[in-house]
Parts: structure tokens; C-alpha cells; sequence
């Protein structure tokens, strides 16, 4: 670096806005150079006035305390707590020193606190956490239950079922009927089973839909002269099939010129059939 | 010997003297005189005014622990302590890892002790340093003869320790023209001053 250059940094350098390298540079050429050295120095001084330019600050005077303080440890070379000589000075570090101590012990106990705090709260959301997936165990486990108990109860349905099917088999004269799908289930089968004699009647339906809770199925005896007789009604499980005892009016007889048919009605039966026919069949 | 005898230059070169034989009243006498200012500057440097307290008893202390150091022929006492506050504040900022020297107890705010109606004004121990008012005033009225980038420039530079790059940056200004700004400003200045019959720190 020549001096032009030098002379070119050195306001740079004196106000503090010079790069490092550029400094570096400065400085190795001010080591051998008196006048720019000098001009250095002036342009130095010049900036250092910049800083009285500014409003001063008010200092506490605990700051000087501080300074004092900090000189009496360098002078006297013993531990801070040791080497006090004024009654008013061993006051001030007493005071100090309890003032640490009180800040340290409020410190501790905020920060025993909030450790307290968060390890509560982490506990708590560990137990939320927890009982949200027990509940969801839980209901799970309940549903499967429930699942298994629906499928017990149907199975114990369905040999009930079978027991009376068998039954109905054994009668000595044993008659059965057929009833066909009708309308919009086609592939849906009823059949009709009695002994007269035994006074025994049964009416098997599969392939039936379900029906909404505000539905049933009936079942219609119609006689010659075209009288519908309802003798019952009933609802189907998940699989289409239903089977129950129907009724009987007195007096009435089984002949193949009564027909039997199955239609839709109101939840609890009607007095007439209104709703579509699903089965039928000549008894 | 006081140190606060003789002429105003005297009076600064007499207090570093007293300094250096160890007289502690003339390095309370030279804190008191120039702590306002240097802590407004380690604020403005350091953007923290715990740090900055901190900044200005380390600087004071080393003042008196390595007055050695002091060459009246490089520089007058005020240049001497605005350079040294700027450097350790430079070197501050740029540590990571700055550990505070300071003892815990004495790490007390500003607001801490305005509370304690301690400040040096409140307790009368304020020496009426009129010579120093005087040439506050003759520097801020050859600043305000500066023109405005001169006088941003000059204060990013100085005040905020910013290099004329991160100048550059930071006012959108472009280098050649940040680093003409503060060359110009700077030598302006000077010649202000020197018009003024201020040769620097003459007064002090």
C-alpha cells in the first residue's frame, strides 16, 4: 500500500467503517510510514469527537461502586469476601451478597416451579393421552363384544329356530306350502309348514330384505272370496331370514284354494294389506 | 496532588498521569467527567445497555490496571477512551461467547438504580466539566454543517460499528459512493473544527 491509497483509508479507518483486510494493510504501512501515521492520528482524533457530539448518559453511581470494587480485588489479590476494609464497603458487599443469595434462592424456587408446572402439565397430558386411548380400547373392545354377543344371540336364535323346523318335521302329518318372490324381490322364498291335527303352524321367510323401523312384513291369509286375513307380522334378521308362528283365525280351513301372501306395512301391522306383495303362494 | 488542577488539556493529561502513579481519585475524576459519554457510546455500540455498563467499568478498569499503555504522543486522553470503548466493544460483538466480567452482585440496571436515587448528578458529585459542554456544542454544530448521507454515514460507521460494506447494505447505498460519503464527511469535518480554532481535543 502507497500512501495515496493509505491517505485514501485512513478516514475510512478512523471513523471504524474500514473492512479487515483493509485495515490490515493500513496499519502495516503506517508502521513504516510518520506521515500518514501522523494523519492517522489526526483523522483519530477528529472522529472521537463525533462521540462528546451525542447527548451523554446519566451513569448510576452503582457503576462506579462496580469499578471500585473490581480495583480493590486487582490491588489486593484476595478473594472478594475477604479482603473489604471499610466498615460502609463491607456493608455494600453484605447487602450485595445478600441480594445474590435472595435473587438466587427466588430464581431456584421460579425455576423448581416451572419445572414443576411443565412436569405437571407433561403429566397431564400423558393421563389425557392415556385415558383418550383406553376410551378408545375400550370402545373398541366393547364393540367387539357387543359384535360377539349379537352373533351368540342370532346363533342361539337360529338353533331355537332349528329346533322348532325339527320339530315341525316330526309332526305325523306334516303339510308345507310354498311362496314365491313377488315385485322387487324375486329371489326371496317363503315357506309355510302345519299339522292341522297338532294345531301346529310355522312360516319360514329367507332372502327377504330389511326393512327401515317404520316398516313390517305381514302375512295375509286369502280366502276364496277374496277376505284378507292377517296373521301376523314380523321382521327379518341380517341375513334375510325370519321364521314365527303365525296366526290362525277358528275355524278357518287349509285348503289349496286359500293363498298365502307377505306384503309391506306400517311399522305394527294393518287391518288390510296396502303395501306391496313380496310373497305368494296357494297353501 | 489533585488531579483536576491546571488548564482543561492539562487537566486530562494530569488526571492519566495520576493514573499512572496510582492515584485513584484521578481516575474517579476522569470517570466521572467521561462516563456519561462513553456509555452512550458502548450503548449505541452495543445495543444493550447492561453490556454497555458492563463495556464501560472493563474499559475504566483498564484504564487503571494497564495505564501503561497510555501514549500521550498517539493520542489525547478522550481519543484514547472513545478508541479503546469502540474497539472492546467491537470485539464484543463480534464474540459469540462474550462472558461478562463484571462480578454478579455489581450487574445492577440503569432503572435498578435511578429507583436508589443513586445517579452521580442526585448525589452532588458532579463536577461541572463546562469545558466539556463547550466543545459538545462546537462538534454538533460542525456535524450539522455535514450533508445528510455524510452525517448517516459517518453515525452507521461510528456509532453503530458497521463497516462501509454492511453500509452499503444496509442503506442500499453503493460502496463507492458510502465510502465517499464518509471520507468526505470525516475530512469536512476537520476542517470545520480547524476553522472553528479547535485543533481536536485543544479544549479538553
Amino acid at each position: 500500500m502507497n500512501c495515496r491509497d493509505a491517505q485514501d483509508l485512513i478516514p475510512l479507518q478512523a471513523a471504524g467503517a474500514a473492512v479487515q483486510e483493509d485495515s490490515a494493510q493500513l496499519e502495516a504501512h503506517l508502521q513504516q510510514c510518520p506521515h500518514c501515521r501522523e494523519l492517522m492520528g489526526d483523522f483519530t482524533q477528529v472522529a472521537a469527537q463525533l462521540a462528546i457530539a451525542v447527548n451523554p448518559t446519566p451513569v448510576p453511581a452503582v457503576l462506579r461502586e462496580a469499578l471500585d470494587w473490581r480495583i480493590d480485588q486487582s490491588m489486593s489479590q484476595l478473594p472478594p469476601l475477604e479482603m473489604p476494609r471499610q466498615t460502609s464497603r463491607m456493608g455494600f458487599i453484605m447487602a450485595l451478597a445478600a441480594s445474590i443469595a435472595l435473587l438466587i434462592a427466588m430464581g431456584m424456587s421460579l425455576y423448581i416451579q416451572h419445572l414443576q408446572k411443565t412436569e405437571i402439565h407433561g403429566l397431564h397430558q400423558l393421563l389425557a393421552f392415556s385415558e383418550n386411548r383406553n376410551r378408545k380400547v375400550m370402545a373398541h373392545e366393547a364393540t367387539v363384544v357387543t359384535s360377539w354377543e349379537n352373533r351368540v344371540h342370532l346363533l342361539q336364535s337360529r338353533v331355537q329356530q332349528a329346533d322348532e323346523v325339527i320339530k315341525m318335521l316330526k309332526v305325523p302329518h306334516l303339510q308345507m306350502a310354498s311362496l314365491t318372490g313377488a315385485g322387487k324381490q324375486p329371489s326371496a322364498f317363503g315357506r309355510l309348514l302345519w299339522d292341522q291335527h297338532a294345531k301346529m303352524w310355522k312360516f319360514c321367510a329367507t332372502d327377504l330384505k330389511r326393512l327401515q323401523a317404520d316398516k313390517t312384513y305381514e302375512l295375509w291369509w286369502i280366502t276364496p272370496a277374496s277376505k284378507k286375513i292377517p296373521a301376523g307380522t314380523f321382521n327379518v334378521d341380517e341375513t334375510g331370514f325370519a321364521m314365527f308362528t303365525p296366526t290362525i283365525p277358528a275355524g278357518m280351513k287349509f285348503s289349496p284354494a286359500v293363498t298365502a301372501a307377505v306384503t309391506i306395512e306400517p311399522a305394527g301391522g294393518d287391518l288390510q294389506p296396502q303395501g306391496p306383495v313380496e310373497l305368494i303362494g296357494k297353501l | 496532588m489533585t488531579a483536576e488542577a491546571g488548564g482543561p488539556l492539562g487537566n486530562d493529561l494530569a488526571l492519566m498521569q495520576g493514573i499512572a502513579s496510582r492515584d485513584r481519585s484521578a481516575l474517579t475524576s476522569l470517570y466521572n467527567k467521561y462516563s456519561p459519554t462513553l456509555l452512550t457510546l458502548c450503548t449505541r455500540l452495543l445495543a444493550d445497555r447492561g453490556e454497555a455498563e458492563d463495556l464501560l467499568i472493563d474499559v475504566f478498569w483498564e484504564v487503571w490496571e494497564r495505564s501503561d499503555r497510555y501514549d500521550p504522543a498517539r493520542a489525547a486522553p478522550l481519543t484514547y477512551l472513545v478508541m479503546l470503548c469502540r474497539s472492546r466493544a467491537i470485539d464484543r460483538r463480534r464474540s459469540a461467547n462474550a462472558v461478562k466480567k463484571m462480578p454478579p452482585g455489581m450487574q445492577i440496571s440503569v432503572e435498578a438504580a435511578a429507583d436508589k436515587g443513586l445517579d452521580i448528578a442526585d448525589r452532588g458529585e458532579r463536577v461541572d466539566y463546562a469545558d466539556l459542554a463547550e466543545q459538545r456544542e462546537i462538534v454538533r454544530t460542525g456535524v450539522r454543517k455535514l450533508s445528510a448521507p455524510q452525517q448517516q454515514t459517518l453515525e452507521l460507521a461510528f456509532f453503530e460499528g458497521l463497516s462501509h460494506t454492511e453500509i452499503a447494505e444496509k442503506t442500499n447505498i453503493p460502496l463507492g459512493t458510502v465510502k465517499s460519503h464518509i471520507r468526505s464527511g470525516l475530512i469536512r469535518l476537520r476542517e470545520i473544527l480547524r476553522n472553528v480554532g479547535v485543533d481536536a481535543e485543544s479544549t479538553l
